[in-house]
């Protein structure tokens, strides 16, 4: 067992402090870097209620439940934000980049702390894959409003689409890694697969912006 | 190796679809319309749903109750069901193109139900709300078309409240066979009815058309406990895209110059 308040508290103290000294934009991604951090906590929460109460077991809860929880709350920021806010297309991304950031940094921490950080294979797993698949499944989501925006279709039909399409990337990641062999193995190639395939859009989109 | 075989003909008619609709949508003013949106994203979300569940099969044998892939079904019946609406009542469309649209959007709004885990009651509703959702649409398009005078509309819409609390009543209670064939077959009375005005009043022929749909979703009802889920699904299919081609034809009034 580990105090994740514990050390979401020491991760966080001074990432708050530092909001104080930078500016707009480093304000803004660091900022939403910590609720990223706390949507995991809360996640984390959750999904262990869900667990207690479908009476799962823990890589069941993985590969099904755990997906449909943290693309949830990953989402409820950013949708609060982009209403709230109204921001243009380059902040939403910059949003979107620190929210998932801020999550996998933070669960990384968490599996680390519990399982020891001794296997260099398993640090760079949980490093280059997991991380970098929260940021792609939050790109995803960004992507598909600003696109709805772009079309005038602002709605819940779009909201749903893009929520659905990344929990199903979240979700097929859990699926292929739970299975040791070859599965598991394509299943680490993928988030790093389809970042490469993200920046095209990425490009073509600041292109745009500038 | 059934279900591989089934998975990937889904897959293959997805992408078939997509690229018959892209094609369309790109040469035409369509492609500023929520509508590209709305397929872009419906397309994505049901080949992620098949790939998953393919990729599911292959690795566990033992299928969950519910996972991401219903949410996907979930979120693809929302956006084809959006982006028909959004043809529908959107009269810079050109008739034909909305009627294209309409028939893709309802056949992978079909598909996206049937992705569904069987279990699940989630399937049960949506079917419900799908089957509301059209005889909503189709009745306010015969509204709007003032084919039938204020007492027969009335009928048609009590019919479509029927068949809409016969589906809760099944999804509270279990399946109802007798119930379901006592309310079929008085459905097809009734549009056997309307049909023979029309044919009186000489209406036109696509309200004859519209009337045989009727017939053959009541038809369906009946049948369903006899049919296998293949067939129902293709009559089904069959029955939304004929009465929504029917309700376009309507809505948008002037009959017969179409074809």
């Amino acid at each position: 067992m580990i105090y994740s308040e514990n050390i979401f508290i020491c991760i966080v103290v001074p990432l708050f402090l530092a909001i104080y000294f930078i500016s707009d934009n480093a304000k803004s991604f660091v900022g939403s870097f910590i609720v990223g951090m706390i949507i995991c906590l809360v996640s984390a929460y959750i999904s262990g209620y869900v667990e207690y109460v479908l009476a799962f077991d823990h890589e069941w809860m993985a590969i099904y439940i755990t997906p449909i929880i943290e693309e949830i709350m990953k989402a409820i920021p950013l949708l609060m934000f982009m209403f709230i806010f109204e921001p243009d297309n380059k902040t939403m991304i910059l949003i979107a980049v620190g929210l998932g950031a801020g999550f996998a940094t933070f669960e990384n921490c968490c599996y680390l702390l519990e399982n020891g950080a001794d296997s260099f294979w398993y640090v760079i797993i949980r490093g280059v894959c997991v991380g970098v698949m929260h940021i792609v499944s939050m790109l995803l989501l960004c992507y598909g409003m600003i696109l709805s925006k772009k079309f005038n279709a602002v709605s819940v039909p779009a909201f749903a689409g893009a929520l659905s399409f990344s929990m199903i990337y979240h979700s097929l990641y859990n699926l292929l890694v739970s299975i040791p062999g070859a599965s598991s193995i394509i299943g680490y190639c993928v988030p790093l697969a389809t970042a490469i395939l993200l920046y095209i859009p990425y490009h073509t989109l600041r292109k745009e912006l500038t | 190796m059934n279900q591989v075989v089934e998975l990937g003909f889904t897959f293959f008619r997805i992408i078939v679809l997509a690229f018959v609709l892209s094609v369309m949508v790109f040469s035409d003013k369509l492609s500023k319309s929520p509508i590209i949106v709305y397929f872009t994203f419906g397309v994505a979300t049901l080949l992620g749903n098949t790939f998953y569940k393919f990729v599911h099969m292959l690795l566990i044998t033992e299928s969950p109750f519910f996972s991401a892939a219903e949410i996907s079904s979930i979120g693809g019946i929302l956006l084809f069901g959006a982006s028909a609406h959004v043809a529908f009542r959107d009269r810079e469309i050109s008739k034909k193109k909305t009627i294209i649209i309409c028939c893709i959007a309802y056949f992978l709004f079909s598909c996206a139900i049937w992705t569904l885990d069987n279990r699940t009651i989630i399937k049960n509703i949506f079917s419900a709300i799908a089957l509301d959702f059209l005889a909503c649409e189709s009745l306010f398009a015969l509204k709007c078309s003032k084919a039938f005078n204020k007492k027969e509309f009335s009928l048609l819409g009590v019919a479509a409240i029927g068949v809409a609390v016969v589906k809760l009543l099944e999804i509270i209670m279990g399946k109802m066979p007798v119930v379901e064939i006592i309310i079929g077959a008085l459905s097809c009375i009734m549009t056997l009815y309307f049909l023979f005005r029309l044919f009186k009043d000489r209406k036109g022929k696509f309200s004859i058309l519209f009337s045989l749909a009727n017939v053959g979703g009541c038809w369906c009802m009946i049948t369903r406990y006899f049919c296998s889920g293949t067939i129902r699904m293709i009559i089904d299919t069959f029955g939304i895209i004929m009465i929504f081609i029917m309700s376009v034809i309507q809505y948008r009034g002037k009959e017969n110059d179409l074809f």
